[in-house]
C-alpha cells in the first residue's frame, strides 16, 4: 500500500521558554516491510539526524533562544507490505534484551493472572494463535477509551482501571508476554485507519522462536497489516515515543496536531 | 569561566563582606548603647542592625521585644535570619566550595576556617568569649579573605568577579547604614558654640564602625561635623568604604572582566551621580532619598551583572 | 570467625618474623613514642579538616560532612609484589574494554557462549543504548578500580571490579600529602614511589578520547553538585587537572553539540569526565525525572560529537553476576591466563549453588548482584540469627540477585587506635585508567577496617584509609622523578 503522511505538530507558549531540546523518532525505520519513497522533517531551528541504539531514526531538534511557537512539520510517501505480522530477525536487536521489565511494563499480580492461562499453550506452532487470544483479552479487560490515561501510566494501572488507549494495551501486552518468557517490544508508528484517532498509534512485537518478530495490536486485536508504519521499536512508550523533549521556563502550553495517514495510488510512482 | 562558577565567586565575596558590614554595625551599636541616652534612644540603637538589615518584621514575629540580647544573639546567630552574620559566613562558604577548585588554598582554607568558628558556635559560647571579641574575629576573617584573595589569587575573572562582588556588597552595606544612621547623627555642631556630647559620639561610633575616625581627623583637622562626614563617606575617592571609592572599584572590575555595555553603563552613572553630588545639596534635602537611589541602582547593576555574564535568568 | 585468629599480617608475617618491606619502617616505629605518635594523629587530622576534606553522609540531613578516619601507619609493599598486582589488574581491564565493546557491538562473546546472554542481555546494566556504537579507541572504562585482597604472603584475589564512576582516588592523593608533610624523614630515607601525577595521567587518558578531529579538546568534570557524597574528590580532581567542575545545568545541546555556558558566552565541550550516574545523564533517553542531566546528550554521544569518560554502559562489566567471568574474559579476548584470581564465587542463580549457600550461610559472604558500597551484603560470621534467616528469605525470593563467597581472612595491617597500634583488616584498590594505553600508579587506595576484627572497610560502613607505599627497588632506578605539587 503507498501511503501519504503529513504530520503537524503546533506548540504555543502563553509564556515564552528560553530554550528546549526533542527528539524526534518521527522517521520510518528501514525494514522489509516499509519502503520510504520521500519523506522530510522540519521545523525546529536545528535539527539533527541521529540513530538511537534501538536502531530508530531519529532527529535531536533544539532552539536555543526564547520562543513562544514551536512547530514541527513530518511529510513523505512510503510503501508498505502486507507481510502477515511477520518481520524476519534483520535489526541487529537481540530478543532476549526484550525481556527486561521496566517501569512502565512491569508486572503485578492481576497481569500476571493475566497472563498465567495462556502459558501451557505458548510453545511451538502454539504460540502465535495464543498470543492472539491473549490479545482479545487484554482487549476485553482494558477498554479503548480516549483520554483515560496519561503517557505515564503504567501497564498495571491500565489494567486495574479497565481503560486505555492503543499505548497501554501495548505495555499490557508486552508485560503479559515479558510473564510468559517471551522477549516483547512496544512500536510507535502511523495507521491508515478510518478511526482517525488511530492515525498515531502504537502496537506491540513479541518474538516468536522460528518465526522471528511478530506484531500485535491489541487495540485493533489483530496483526500489523500494510495499513501500518513502524516509527520506532523500545521497551516501551518512553524509549519509543514519536516526539520526548524539554524546555526551560515557558508556561501554558497549548499544543495541536494535524495528522493524516492517506493512500494513494501507486502505479505512477516516481523514484527520488 | 563557567558562568555559574562566577556567579558562585561573586556571591562569596559578597557574603564575607556581608558577615563583615553586620559585625562593624553591631559593634557600633554596642558602643552607642554605653552612652549615656534615654531608654527609649537606647532602644532604637537595637532598631538599628534590624533595620539596616530588613529584617525588623521578621524578627518580631519571633520576638515581642526588642532587646539587646534578643538583637544581638539573631543577628548573629538567629537561626531564622538568613542574613545573620552565621549565616552569611555559611553562604560564603558553600559558595567557594562550589567553586573550590578555582580557589588558592590559601583562600579555601581560610575561608573554611572561617566558617569552621561559627559553625557550632552557640549564644552561651559566645557570651563567654565575649561578643566584642567575637565581632572583632568576624572583621579580622574578613580581612583575611581579601588578604588571602589580594595575596595568593592571579588576577584573572575569578578574582575579579570575588573584587566585583565585595565592591557591591561595600555600596549596599555603607549606603544602607548611611540612611539609617543618618537622623541620629543630627543635633547642633560644635562650631555653634553648644555642646551635644551624644551626638558627638554617635559621629564618633559611625566613623569607628566605618575605620574611618583617623582619617577624618588626619583630612579635616576639625571637629566632627555630618556636612564633613558625608563628605568622607559618600564622596571622597580615597576612603575604601566611601561610595565614590567603591563605585570605582566596581567600574575597574566590570573593565577587567570586559564587561558589556550594559553593566558598565549603569555603573559609570552610578559614579557620576555619586561624583556630582554637592554636601551642601545633600545637607538640605537630606541623605535619604539619595541614599535609597544608590542602593536601588546597586541592586539593578548586580541583576544586570548575573543576567550578562552569569546566565542567571 | 574473626580475622585475628587466621589473618596474615603484612607486617608480621605468619611466624611474628618482620618482613622485608616493613623493616625499615618498622625500625622507625619502635623508636617513636606513642605520645609523639598520637601528637601527628591529632595534626593529620586538623590537616584534613581545614582543607576540607569530608565526604557526605547520606540520609543524614542535609548532607553532614565528615572526615573519613586516616590511619597514619602506611600500608606497605615491596616491588615486586606490587608488580603482580600491576599487571594483573591492568590485564583485567583490558579484558573489561574488550568485553565491553563486544557485547555492544558483535556480541561474538555470546556467540562462544563464553557466558550466558541472558545474563548480559536481560542485565539492568546493559544499556541498549550503546548497541553499535564506535567510541574513540574502543575504551569504554576509562577509569577502573579494582578492588584487591590478600590473604596471604603469595595470594592476591579480585574481590570486584569498578567500571563505573570509581571514586577515592583523591583520598590516595591528599593521604599521601599529609603523610609527606607529617613523616618528611620516612619519605627522605626511603625510596616510595610517586602517586602524585595521577591527574596528569587522568588528564592525558582523557584528552586521549577526544572526538577524531579535535586538537585542543575541552575537558570538563561533571559532578551531581556540592551535596553529593564524592563531591571533595570531583572539586578536587578538576582542580588538580585545571578542568571546569560542571553540573548538568552549565551544559546544553545545540546542533547536537554539547557546550558550557561561561561568562564569554557558549564554549564547545568535546569530553565529559562525568561523575553522574547512566541514568541521569540525559532525562530525554533515561531517567525522565533527572535535573541533574542534560537533554540530547545520548544524541551529541551517539553522534560522537562528545566523548563521556566512562562510557555508558559500562555497567554491565562490573556487575557482580558478570564478575565470575571475568578470568573467562581474559582467556577469550587476550588470550592469556589471569595473573589476578576471583574470590571463589557461588552464584546463586544455578541451584546447586543456591543449596549450598542456603545450607553455609553463617559462614558466608552473600552479596546482592547490583549492590556497591558495602550496602546489602551480609557477612555470615558477624550476622545475628535473625539477620541470617532475614537474609535467607531475601535470598530464596530472588536468588539471582544474589552471589556468595567464602569469608575470606584479609590481610592485616597494623593500624594506630585508640589502644596504641594494632592489626587491622585492609583491601586495596588500584585505580587503572585507559587512554592511548592503560596504566596504573603505584599502590592506589589502601581501605582499612577501624574496628577490631571487622571485614567492612566501606567508608560508608566506618572504615579508614591509609597510605599505601609502594617501595622502589634501591638498585632500580626510578621510572620518573617524583612529582611535588
Amino acid at each position: 500500500m503507498r501511503l501519504r503522511i503529513r504530520h503537524e505538530t503546533r506548540y504555543r507558549l502563553a509564556e515564552p521558554a528560553r530554550r528546549a531540546v526533542q527528539y524526534l523518532r518521527l522517521t520510518p525505520r528501514q525494514d522489509r516491510c516499509q519502503r520510504v519513497l520521500s519523506w522530510s522533517v522540519s521545523g525546529p531551528p536545528s535539527l539533527v539526524p541521529w540513530t538511537d541504539g534501538f536502531g530508530n531514526r531519529a532527529h535531536v531538534a533544539s532552539e536555543v533562544e526564547a520562543h513562544d511557537a514551536l512547530t514541527i512539520l513530518v511529510e513523505g510517501e512510503i510503501e508498505t507490505n502486507d507481510t502477515w505480522g511477520i518481520l524476519p530477525l534483520d535489526d541487529g536487536l537481540p530478543p532476549p534484551m526484550f525481556l527486561r521489565p521496566t517501569p512502565l511494563t512491569l508486572a503485578d499480580d492481576a497481569i500476571r493472572d493475566l497472563a498465567k492461562p495462556f502459558a501451557a499453550s505458548c510453545v511451538g506452532t502454539g504460540t502465535v494463535p495464543t498470543l492472539h487470544q491473549m490479545t482479545g483479552a487484554i482487549a476485553e479487560r482494558v477498554v479503548y477509551a480516549t483520554g483515560s490515561t496519561d503517557v505515564t501510566s503504567t501497564a498495571a494501572e491500565a489494567l486495574a482501571s479497565g481503560k486505555g488507549v492503543c499505548q497501554d494495551h501495548a505495555h499490557l501486552f508486552i508485560a503479559c508476554c515479558r510473564v510468559l518468557g517471551l522477549p516483547a517490544r512496544y512500536v510507535s508508528g502511523y495507521l491508515h485507519s478510518e478511526r482517525s484517532e488511530m492515525a498515531s498509534h502504537a502496537w506491540a512485537e513479541a518474538f516468536v522462536e522460528g518465526l522471528g518478530w511478530v506484531s500485535f495490536d491489541p487495540a485493533n486485536c489483530q496483526s500489523a497489516t500494510d495499513a501500518y508504519v513502524r516509527l520506532a521499536v523500545g521497551f516501551d512508550y518512553a524509549g519509543a515515543a514519536p516526539v520526548v523533549g524539554l524546555r526551560s521556563g515557558g508556561k501554558g502550553e497549548d499544543l495541536s496536531v494535524d495528522l493524516s495517514v492517506e493512500q494513494v495510488q501507486s502505479q505512477s510512482q516516481s523514484q527520488q | 569561566m563557567l558562568a555559574r562558577a562566577a556567579n558562585n565567586i561573586f556571591w562569596m565575596a559578597r557574603y564575607v563582606e556581608r558577615a563583615e558590614a553586620l559585625a562593624r554595625l553591631l559593634d557600633a551599636s554596642l558602643r552607642s548603647a554605653l552612652l549615656p541616652a534615654t531608654g527609649e534612644q537606647r532602644l532604637s540603637d537595637w532598631h538599628t542592625p534590624l533595620l539596616v538589615t530588613g529584617r525588623y518584621e521578621a524578627f518580631r514575629e519571633e520576638n515581642e521585644a526588642v532587646t539587646e540580647g534578643r538583637v544581638l544573639s539573631y543577628a548573629i546567630l538567629g537561626r531564622n535570619n538568613p542574613v545573620s552574620i552565621k549565616a552569611s559566613l555559611g553562604n560564603a562558604r558553600e559558595n567557594a566550595r562550589a567553586t573550590r577548585h578555582m580557589l588558592t588554598t590559601d583562600l579555601w582554607e581560610g575561608l573554611n576556617q572561617t566558617w569552621l568558628g561559627v559553625a557550632d558556635l552557640g549564644w552561651k559560647d559566645l557570651q563567654r568569649q565575649g561578643i566584642v571579641t567575637h565581632l572583632e574575629w568576624v572583621r579580622t576573617r574578613s580581612h583575611v579573605f581579601r588578604g588571602c584573595l589580594y595575596g595568593s589569587m592571579r588576577r584573572g575573572e575569578a578574582f575579579w568577579f570575588a573584587r566585583l562582588g565585595g565592591a557591591i556588597e561595600r555600596a549596599d552595606a555603607t549606603a544602607r547604614l548611611l540612611r539609617v544612621k543618618w537622623p541620629s547623627l543630627q543635633g547642633s555642631d560644635y562650631s555653634a558654640g553648644q555642646h551635644d556630647a551624644n551626638a558627638y559620639y554617635r559621629r564618633m561610633v559611625l566613623l569607628d564602625a566605618l575605620s574611618a575616625h583617623k582619617a577624618y581627623r588626619e583630612i579635616y583637622a576639625d571637629n566632627l561635623q555630618v556636612h564633613r562626614i558625608a563628605d568622607l563617606l559618600l564622596l571622597r575617592p580615597d576612603m575604601p568604604r566611601s561610595l565614590a571609592a567603591v563605585a570605582d572599584e566596581i567600574i575597574l572590575g566590570l573593565e577587567k572582566l570586559e564587561a558589556g555595555e550594559g553593566s558598565l553603563k549603569r555603573a559609570r552613572l552610578l559614579r557620576h551621580r555619586i561624583g556630582s553630588a554637592q554636601v551642601g545639596d545633600l545637607m538640605r534635602t537630606g541623605l535619604d532619598v539619595f541614599l535609597g537611589g544608590v542602593i536601588d541602582e546597586v541592586a539593578d547593576l548586580s541583576n544586570v551583572l548575573q543576567t550578562e555574564f552569569m546566565m542567571v535568568p | 570467625m574473626s580475622g585475628k585468629k587466621s589473618a596474615f599480617d603484612e607486617m608480621h608475617g605468619k611466624g611474628g618474623k618482620m618482613r622485608p618491606p616493613y623493616a625499615d619502617y618498622s625500625n622507625w616505629l619502635h623508636a617513636m613514642s606513642i605520645d609523639e605518635l598520637d601528637r601527628r594523629h591529632k595534626s593529620a587530622d586538623s590537616i584534613f579538616r581545614r582543607s576540607g576534606i569530608t565526604f557526605n553522609v547520606y540520609g543524614a540531613e542535609g548532607g553532614v560532612e565528615r572526615l573519613i578516619p586516616f590511619d597514619i601507619v602506611p600500608r606497605i609493599l615491596a616491588a615486586a609484589e606490587w608488580d603482580k598486582v600491576a599487571l594483573g589488574v591492568c590485564q583485567r581491564v583490558r579484558a573489561l574494554n574488550a568485553f565491553l565493546d563486544d557485547v555492544y557491538n558483535d556480541q561474538n562473546i555470546l556467540r562462544a557462549g563464553i557466558i550466558p546472554a541472558d545474563l548480559v542481555l536481560t542485565n539492568e546494566a546493559f544499556c541498549p543504548q550503546m548497541l553499535g556504537m564506535k567510541v574513540p579507541k574502543r575504551v569504554y572504562a576509562h577509569v577502573a578500580g579494582i578492588d584487591v585482597v590478600r590473604v596471604d604472603e603469595d595470594t592476591f584475589y579480585v574481590l570486584e571490579d569498578n567500571a563505573r564512576t570509581p571514586s577515592g582516588v583523591s583520598y590516595m592523593l591528599e593521604n599521601r600529602q599529609a603523610m609527606m608533610r607529617l613523616f618528611p624523614e620516612l619519605f627522605a630515607s626511603q625510596r616510595v614511589a610517586p602517586v602524585n601525577h595521577y591527574p596528569e595521567l587522568l588528564l592525558e587518558t582523557l584528552r586521549a578520547v577526544a572526538p577524531g578531529g579535535v586538537d585542543e579538546p575541552k575537558v570538563v568534570l561533571m559532578t551531581p553538585g556540592q551535596y553529593n557524597s564524592a563531591y571533595f574528590e570531583h572539586a578536587f580532581l578538576a582542580q588538580e587537572m585545571g578542568i571546569d567542575l560542571v553540573e548538568g545545568s552549565d551544559l546544553y545541546v545545540d546542533d547536537a553539540t554539547v557546550y558550557m555556558r561561561t561568562t564569554k558566552g557558549p564554549r564547545r565541550v568535546d569530553v565529559i569526565y562525568r561523575r553522574i550516574d547512566d541514568d541521569f545523564l540525559d532525562p530525554l533517553a533515561f531517567n525522565p525525572g533527572s535535573m541533574l542531566g542534560v537533554p540530547g546528550l545520548l544524541a551529541a554521544y551517539r553522534l560522537g560529537k562528545v566523548t563521556i569518560c566512562n562510557a555508558v554502559g559500562g555497567g554491565v562489566a562490573d556487575d557482580k553476576s558478570v564478575y565470575v567471568y571475568v578470568p573467562d574474559f581474559i582467556r577469550f579476548y587476550l588470550g592469556e591466563e589471569p595473573i589476578l584470581s576471583n574470590v571463589p564465587t557461588w552464584q546463586l542463580r544455578k541451584p546447586d549453588d543456591l543449596a549450598y549457600a542456603l545450607a553455609h550461610l553463617p559462614e558466608l559472604v552473600v552479596k546482592e548482584v547490583h549492590g556497591s558500597g558495602g550496602y546489602g551484603m551480609l557477612v555470615g560470621p558477624a550476622a545475628s540469627k535473625a539477620e541470617l534467616a532475614e537474609f535467607k528469605a531475601k535470598i530464596k525470593s530472588s536468588p539471582e540477585s544474589f552471589i556468595a563467597q567464602p569469608t575470606l581472612s584479609l590481610s592485616t595491617v597494623p593500624t594506630f587506635v585508640d589502644k596504641g597500634i594494632a592489626p587491622r583488616h585492609v583491601d586495596l584498590r588500584p585505580y587503572v585508567l585507559t587512554g592511548r594505553e592503560t596504566v596504573v600508579v603505584p599502590g592506589g587506595l589502601t581501605r582499612v577496617a577501624m574496628r577490631e576484627g571487622s571485614l567492612v572497610v566501606n567508608s560508608s560502613q566506618g572504615g579508614g584509609t591509609k597510605d599505601t607505599w609502594v617501595l622502589e627497588d634501591a638498585g632500580k632506578e626510578a621510572g620518573h622523578a617524583r612529582a611535588r605539587r
